[in-house]
């Protein structure tokens, strides 16, 4: 792949926005790298209402130009839904495009968005709680203990969820910490399927919303879920195709597997161990194009984890490393 | 009164045996003018033929060959015998000292053929070839190895010499600790970076002490660990003091183990490089949850998991925001003290850290673990 460094001291950048700030404070266009505003401890920005808000590292957010933008420190923004909480009283609340409360609470009640539902049970939590922001009335539970333990080698753990992936046709995705895949209607709070042994803790993808297939790359398996039946519908084994990325022979154990991959435009964009990029088609089921960084490790450099670290735009990469250097990476393999 | 300084202190050995030969010889010139002498004349002749038989100069500062001099003069047995018959002052209070100070060499001279044995058979068994093999092969044209382990004797000597260093301390007898060598040997050749691990932990006692504690979990894997895979191994040295060891391991369904072990002493605390390795860890992109990483130190006297978690607490309370946003999704994946609502940014973590009452068993201190 080819690659640059398009600006160093970086530590956030958003494509959609088109902006990044630089050595905490200065907000720069990523395109033209003129300086829109500076703000003390800039850590992160998003688009709200088209107004540009700029939060701090506590979450404070301020609104380019027009300072303080909430006295409520700000968690997360899917459109139209904005989550907030507040320390001192502590609560957490929901508001909309219109800044109107929908939803209020003293406790959490789940930080991830996905359509209009609100959704609590990442980690070390007993409960999936569910609640449409739409109708509150219709809040489901589903009870975690229920499924019992499993062995993690010689010690029984509780099942735990990783990650809330997506809703299909009112069934939640969910992966779970021992690898199972959880299908859940989100109306009743019951189980549509419990997938057991699908051996995929984490990373499973979806198109769009609309789809049933969802789709995932993680370890050395590559696998398709059909979530209106429940069931692996296609599974491919890409070691060999990793082994040869890394010049690994066939009597060594082979340590290299992909520890995080996103779905961009029907593409998987992966990496391996630390420094390494690539990109899986999961049509050909082929990886198509890799690079590895050469990093100084004295340094601590390695690439910065994250799905907000790592993002694609028209087919070309840009990621941020631990130093803040962020590159710009182009698959000239994919153009031809 | 200089005597022998310790079977372990070769330098002195033949000269202080024959400045206490000055001091012996001063004793008896002063008790031979008094009637009860005779009855001390058979111990200071005892001396005297032990003197001449062993020849403590000629041995210079060859420590096993002195011992071995001293323990097998058939005059031996008969000078302990009649050390107890000298009056009780300063000459026999040092003499029995040099009787210890043998029979302490004696042993540690007995435990270094046992030790020998013990790598002769190592080194014998068809099992443990090709891993010799290659490591002997790794050695082409490096100084370095080579002085190590270049051949067979060079690698037998580097071994024999770690183990009796005293720094080396805080890990297993010799005998199960070749049993940890042996199991390295056979079953983790083919993984990863097995040749640099076992090079690092050969090059220095220091390294040596934390490298054994990494092959005695690997032979002895604690729960956690159990049914996972080693599928690399890493070596690097963080500073002088701090040596580290890194081994990877994979669970059934893909997901990466992080493992670091420290073979620490109740006294040593956590260094600006021992942050630097945390925080690189906990930067590190494939790492999700505090699940995939485990600390694990060895149950030294004074270490404990609760010492450990206060020095940790300590150290990420100082430093909690560049914790904090080296990995944000690690740290608001974890639960506050309340086990109810997510840590959600950095203060909340500061917080959690400073907190008197937050329990060694939260969540958050899951990657400590003591072996």
């Amino acid at each position: 792949m080819k690659y640059r460094i398009i600006q160093t001291g970086i530590n956030f950048f958003d494509l959609e926005i088109n902006l990044m700030i630089s050595n905490r404070k200065n907000i720069l266009s990523i395109d033209t790298h003129l300086e829109l505003t500076s703000i003390e401890d800039a850590s992160k920005i998003l688009s709200f209402n088209n107004e540009v808000v700029v939060l701090d590292s506590l979450n404070n957010g301020f609104l380019v130009g027009n300072g303080k933008f909430l006295q409520e420190r700000i968690l997360s923004y899917v459109n139209p839904f904005l989550l907030v909480y507040n320390k001192n009283p502590q609560y957490y609340a929901v508001y909309n495009k219109n800044l109107e409360l929908i939803l209020k609470d003293v406790h959490n009640f789940g930080r991830t968005l996905i359509s209009s539902y609100i959704i609590d049970g990442i980690g070390a939590s007993s409960n999936i709680r569910i609640s449409n922001l739409n109708e509150l009335e219709k809040t489901s539970a589903f009870p975690l203990y229920s499924l019992g333990t499993w062995p993690d080698g010689a010690v029984e753990k509780p099942y735990q969820v990783n990650e809330f992936c997506g809703i299909y046709n009112k069934t939640l995705v969910c992966t779970l910490n021992s690898g199972a895949v959880l299908l859940l209607d989100i109306e009743k709070g019951e189980i549509v399927k419990f997938i057991e042994n699908a051996k995929f803790p984490r990373m499973l993808y979806v198109d769009n919303e609309n789809e049933n297939i969802y789709k995932g790359l993680f370890g050395r398996r590559y696998i398709e879920l059909d979530v209106n039946i429940g069931v692996i519908t296609r599974e491919v084994i890409i070691e060999d195709q990793l082994r040869k990325l890394k010049g690994i022979n066939d009597e060594t154990v082979f340590w290299a597997s992909i520890g995080r991959s996103y779905l961009y435009d029907g593409l998987f964009y992966f990496g391996i161990e630390t420094n390494d990029i690539g990109i899986f088609d999961p049509v050909s089921a082929k990886v198509v194009d890799y690079h590895e960084f050469e990093f100084d490790k004295s340094k601590g450099q390695q690439l910065k984890g994250g799905k907000e670290n790592l993002q694609v735009k028209d087919g070309i990469i840009y990621c941020l490393d631990t130093l803040g250097n962020l590159y710009e990476l182009e698959s000239e393999k994919l153009k031809s | 009164m200089l005597l022998l300084a310790g079977a372990g202190r070769a330098g002195a050995a033949g000269g202080g045996a024959a400045v206490a030969d000055i001091f012996i010889q001063a004793e008896k010139q002063r008790l031979i003018e008094h009637s009860e002498f005779q009855q001390y004349e058979s111990a200071f002749a005892a001396w005297d033929e032990l003197y001449e038989t062993v020849m403590f100069m000629d041995a210079g500062a060859n420590i096993g060959l002195l011992i071995r001099n001293v323990a097998t003069a058939s005059c031996w047995s008969k000078f302990v015998s009649k050390v107890d018959d000298l009056p009780d002052d300063v000459v026999k209070t040092d003499l029995k000292v040099f009787i210890q100070d043998v029979k302490s060499g004696e042993a540690i001279a007995g435990e270094i053929t046992a030790i020998s044995n013990r790598l002769d058979n190592l080194f014998a068994m068809p099992q443990t070839q090709p891993f010799i093999n290659d490591l002997i092969n790794f050695s082409t044209g490096n100084s370095g190895r080579i002085a190590r382990f270049g051949d067979i004797s060079t690698l037998k000597n580097t071994i024999t010499n770690l183990i009796e260093n005293p720094i080396v301390n805080n890990v297993k007898s010799y005998d199960l600790l070749i049993n940890d060598i042996e199991h390295f040997m056979i079953n983790y050749r083919s993984v990863p970076g097995a040749l640099n691990y076992f090079d690092e932990l050969l090059q220095t006692p220091l390294k040596f002490k934390g490298g054994a504690f990494g092959i005695e979990i690997l032979s002895n894997p604690p729960p956690v660990l159990a049914g996972k895979t080693l599928i690399k191994l890493e070596s690097g040295i963080d500073d002088i003091d701090n040596f580290r060891y890194d081994l990877m391991f994979e669970d059934g369904s893909g997901m990466k183990i992080f493992v670091e072990t420290k073979n620490y002493s109740s006294g040593t605390g956590f260094t600006t490089s021992f942050y630097n390795q945390f925080k690189a860890y906990i930067s590190n992109p494939q790492l999700e949850n505090m699940d995939q990483l485990k600390y694990f130190f060895r149950s030294n006297d004074g270490v404990t998991k609760a010492t450990q978690v206060k020095k940790f607490k300590n150290m990420m309370k100082s430093n909690a925001k560049e914790l904090f946003e080296s990995n944000p999704s690690l740290f608001r994946s974890i639960k506050k003290e309340n086990g109810i609502d997510f840590i959600d940014d950095w203060d909340d973590l500061k917080t959690m850290m400073e907190s008197p009452t937050i329990s060694i068993d939260h969540p958050v201190f899951n990657f400590i673990e003591m072996f």
